[in-house]
């Protein structure tokens, strides 16, 4: 046997792709021939070797990631084959034939034909809040007194099956009503929506109003983690600079002390970073102590430089009863 | 294939992409894993990810249940990860050991510098490290190969089915993707 059907054989032997007979009979010549063994003797190491890399191990990160964009590029999938495709997009021209018999269908059709998303105004009063809430499932009716009404946005539309010999047809529409909420702004739902417009990206003159009005009531822990996430993550200076006013009474929380602190290192506006240092420069904790030292050579901005001398002088002399 | 399965397919294949999300969920990270080790990079990862899957998306009304649905994807991942081409180029190009382009053919743009080989290299996250770069140097269906059969322990003949090839081929593949390595991995395999 040729010296390369030799290692083929042992590398199929390594791979385990070996019948039991045949990985048999190749043990046992491995026993007897010296050339044979060399071989095995060379491919294992190089088999070993090889096996240090291991699958590249995936970041979860990229795993989310990659989950939100391919469920964008779904979506738009999904639009633009019911845009182009030339059964859904000339369906009802082909169903009616002209304009106007397909305005007339299409108004029959909205108060009869099954619609995807099923759209109903309950009113909830509970804890003193209006609220006009949209529900939905998978097939419904859509309620007649919000058809045709201009509160009603009709977002997407797909004809999901036609049937042209019973010429039942179904559609999936999503629906967009606009809702309105009154309440006391000390509501604990009121407070949850707020929270969540200043996580979103609504644009930042909302997310602005929105802590401005947060701020006036801060009375639970998901409000201050709302503040802290925009602090941490917003783009927008005034929304963090507004964030640290909020959060300006609570820097005693471990939690706002933290962002806090990492404000004042690390904001790369320095109006933001002044709220933090006024924020923080009573403060009487270590940490506190330590970030002010280094603010007070290191900033670029006089004003922090100053403030955070200033801070660490009161801190020496009250700590110790003289200056040091 | 399991009822909830085939449920899911169902749905998605009438245009239902919440549907297709949750029938991929089981296998997407191992799509994911296979481009990342594939390419070597987060960025071509998720594009291969991208594309398999809207690929699988759109393919879905025609998979009629006759395969395995997780075998059939994979294979649409597959064929993605060796047909992609960067689309610019992310990584400097320098030789291992003496230049001998005409083996790596044209889609090779990673190599390892000869200066950066450190005298000696005892910890093993280097060496995963250097041989994973040097898998990156072999020609995509080598590369495909070696992953699937020496990384992924698939058996030869599934890694011929999913990367459309026969038995021979990939047999061919994997062990010139051997060879190959052992010639660029040559001076750490001596020490």
């Amino acid at each position: 046997m040729s010296k390369d059907k030799l290692r083929e054989e042992v590398l199929l032997y390594l791979y385990g792709e070996l019948s039991e007979e045949d990985k048999h009979s190749f043990e046992e010549d491995l026993s007897k021939y010296d050339n044979l063994r060399k071989i095995y003797e060379a491919e294992k190491k190089n088999h070993e070797f090889f096996s240090l890399s291991s699958e590249k191990e995936l970041p979860e990160s990229l795993l989310q990631k990659s989950r939100s964009e391919l469920r964008i590029r779904l979506r738009e999938e999904n639009n633009s084959s019911h845009a182009d495709s030339p059964t859904s997009g000339g369906l009802l021209y082909l169903l009616f034939g002209s304009p106007s018999k397909i305005v007339v269908a299409l108004s029959m059709l909205t108060f009869g034909i099954l619609l995807g998303k099923f759209v109903s105004i309950q009113l909830d009063f509970d804890n003193g809040v209006e609220v006009h809430r949209l529900t939905s499932s998978i097939e419904g009716i859509i309620s007649n007194e919000l058809l045709g009404s201009q509160e009603m946005e009709i977002a997407d539309l797909k004809i999901v099956a036609y049937d042209a010999e019973s010429e039942e047809i179904t559609l999936s529409v999503d629906a967009v009503t606009s809702v309105a909420i009154r309440g006391n702004i000390s509501n604990h739902k009121i407070q949850t929506i707020l929270a969540a417009a200043l996580q979103s990206d609504l644009g930042p003159s909302i997310r602005l109003r929105s802590v401005d009005l947060l701020q006036m009531n801060i009375e639970n822990k998901e409000i201050v983690n709302a503040l802290i996430h925009a602090l941490q993550y917003d783009d927008n200076p005034g929304v963090r600079l507004k964030a640290v006013e909020a959060l300006s009474p609570y820097s005693d929380n471990p939690d706002v002390k933290e962002v806090l602190l990492n404000t004042l290192k690390f904001d790369q506006n320095s109006g933001v970073r002044i709220q933090a240092i006024l924020a923080l420069k009573d403060n009487k904790d270590p940490k506190v102590l330590e970030v002010l030292r280094f603010k007070m050579e290191s900033d670029e901005n006089e004003y922090i430089r100053d403030q955070s001398r200033e801070s660490v002088s009161d801190w020496t002399l009250n700590k110790t009863g003289r200056e040091i | 294939m399991k009822d909830r399965e085939i449920e899911l397919i169902h749905k998605a294949q009438k245009g239902d992409s919440f549907a297709f999300e949750q029938l991929i969920s089981s296998y997407d990270r191992q799509i994911l894993s296979l481009a990342y080790s594939i390419v070597g990079n987060s960025d071509d990862a998720q594009d291969i990810y991208q594309e398999a899957l809207i690929s699988a998306y759109k393919a879905l009304p025609k998979f009629r249940m006759q395969s395995d649905f997780f075998t059939w994807l994979y294979r649409i991942a597959v064929n993605k990860a060796i047909n992609f081409k960067r689309k610019k180029l992310k990584y400097r190009v320098e030789s291992i050991t003496k230049p001998d382009s005409e083996s790596y053919g044209s889609d090779h743009d990673l190599r390892i510098s000869s200066s950066e080989i450190p005298e000696e290299v005892t910890v093993q996250k280097e060496l995963k490290d250097i041989i994973e770069e040097a898998v990156l140097l072999l020609s995509a269906r080598e590369r495909m190969a070696f992953v699937l059969c020496h990384q992924q322990g698939y058996k030869l003949r599934e890694a011929a089915e999913l990367m459309d090839c026969t038995l021979g081929t990939v047999k061919s593949y994997l062990f010139r993707s051997r060879e190959k390595l052992k010639i660029n991995l040559k001076s750490y395999m001596e020490n």
